[in-house]
């Protein structure tokens, strides 16, 4: 076996910059080692706006500006629902109401990621097999959450798209076509 | 009784539906202190339920127009299936009409082919049937409290979505080295083959007449490997005999279950969908 080349460390410097934490969960890589993270400068936690990052006028993309305001748009409308919940629950799903045509205006921009479009597409189709009946407040809350993360992370992945649509149906949507219900099954 | 050993019906209802069917699965699952699902079950499911969403999805990728998969189902409803097909079918038009309706009129300008409703309505639902396909995958697992009688020679590949879009499920075969586990098990216990195979209904039908010849073959010729289609034919027969004493077998399909459970002293069950919640 090789020697492994050893190269010295000035700890005192080091951990001005950095911050040792003990690895969890504990690993098999060799006893006593730690996990370097770099120490954040104070003005890192502060939140990047997606604006700040993407200025519309830099954005090549219409649909990536169109999906935006549109998403804007459907936050406020369910943080709005969310907030009449309680109170009026006509008023709740009137704004739920009003986010319908404004999903199916964001699945038009679906061409921005998987993510995306696997998210935008299980909320039309939970609203859709309401049948008109108004969704829980809980569900509301979890769809503007939702609609939040995905417009500070327009590119969302497959797979995180996926961790979001697992939770919307342990809140009770039922985010498939009721027609796949009908498909023959039967295996053989 | 408190074990329950899962089989492919119940697992599909559980992971691929959603209303009363898969609520009843569910809630059966629940009934027992200890639910087993044999890897067979996997495999079936893979190979069979998912073969129809991963078709239907494919249809989707290739043809982009929701009147394509339409037609694309009234040709297969010409098959044993019909009556199965023509409901889907008409769940697909109401499906599309549903969502049109919440769809504002003026999309197409503005956003081009995108907005295109046939290529909307074909994007729906390929997008819905990958997510019911990955979701179920994840969660196969997850249903019962074990897994029992792990297929050494089958590998468990998640469904992936190749460079051209399409959904592909392979491996769906086992890969055995020399004798596969299951043939050695079953072979070890020649007389409840043969109970086994005395039971096979003599209904007429292709799938009992197949199994019955299976069965007979493991005990009459041991030597012959138990080839993939052979094992494939021999369904329901591996749960009644996979399934431990003290366990029933818990299926929506008890009319061919019971016949192999009984024969091996051992009884089915089935979930019952609540009236109320029933359709």
């Amino acid at each position: 076996m090789s020697a492994t080349p050893v190269i010295p460390i000035d700890r005192d410097r080091l951990q001005d910059s950095y911050r040792v934490v003990p690895p969890e969960p504990p690993t098999n890589i060799e006893s006593g080692a730690s996990t370097w993270t770099r120490k954040q400068p104070e003005s890192v936690g502060r939140k990047i706006l997606w604006e700040e990052l993407y200025p519309v006028d830099e954005v090549a993309d219409p649909k990536v500006i169109a999906a935006q305001r549109l998403l804007a748009e459907a936050i406020k409308a369910f943080e709005s629902a969310f907030k009449e919940a309680d109170e009026d629950v006509v008023a709740a799903d009137d704004y739920v109401q009003s986010a319908q045509p404004l999903l199916a205006e964001l699945f038009a921009c679906r061409s921005v990621g998987e993510g995306f479009a696997a998210i935008i597409n299980a909320l039309s189709i939970s609203l859709v097999n309401q049948h008109g009946e108004p969704i829980s407040k809980k569900q509301i809350g979890l769809i503007a959450r939702s609609l939040r993360e995905l417009k500070s992370q327009l590119f969302l992945s497959y797979d995180s798209g996926l961790r979001l649509l697992r939770e919307f149906k342990k809140s009770g949507l039922r985010i498939y076509p009721e027609v796949l219900q009908n498909l023959d099954l039967q295996h053989e | 009784m408190s074990n329950a050993f899962v089989d492919t019906t119940v697992l599909t209802d559980a992971l691929l539906k959603s209303g009363p069917k898969a609520d009843a699965a569910r809630s059966a699952l629940t009934r027992y202190e200890t639910t087993l699902l044999p890897v067979y079950a996997i495999k079936e499911f893979k190979a069979g339920p998912l073969r129809y969403f991963r078709w239907l999805h494919n249809k989707c990728v290739l043809s982009k127009s929701f009147a394509a998969v339409l037609t694309a189902l009234h040709a297969i409803a010409r098959g044993p299936q019909r009556y199965l097909t023509a409901t889907a079918i008409e769940g697909m038009q109401l499906f599309a009409a549903q969502l049109i309706a919440v769809t504002p009129a003026n999309l197409g300008s503005k956003y081009g082919p995108d907005a295109n409703l046939d290529y909307v309505m074909s994007d729906r639902l390929r997008l819905s049937i990958r997510a019911q396909i990955d979701l179920a995958w994840e969660e196969r697992r997850e249903i019962t409290s074990e897994i029992v009688d792990e297929l050494e020679c089958y590998i468990e590949a998640a469904p992936y979505v190749n460079k051209r879009g399409f959904i592909e499920l392979t491996p769906t075969k086992c890969e055995p080295v020399g004798e596969c586990v299951l043939a050695q098990k079953l072979k070890a216990n020649p007389d409840a083959l043969k109970k086994l195979h005395a039971a096979v209904p003599n209904s007429g039908r292709a799938e009992d007449q197949k199994r019955a010849q299976v069965l007979k073959d493991l005990y009459r010729i041991p030597k012959q490997p138990l080839t993939h289609e052979k094992c494939k034919a021999l369904g329901d027969a591996v749960f009644a005999f996979f399934c431990p004493v003290g366990s029933v077998i818990l299926t929506t399909n008890a009319r061919d279950h019971k016949p192999l459970a009984e024969a091996l002293g051992k009884s089915v069950d089935t979930p019952s969908e609540s009236p109320a919640c029933t359709k």
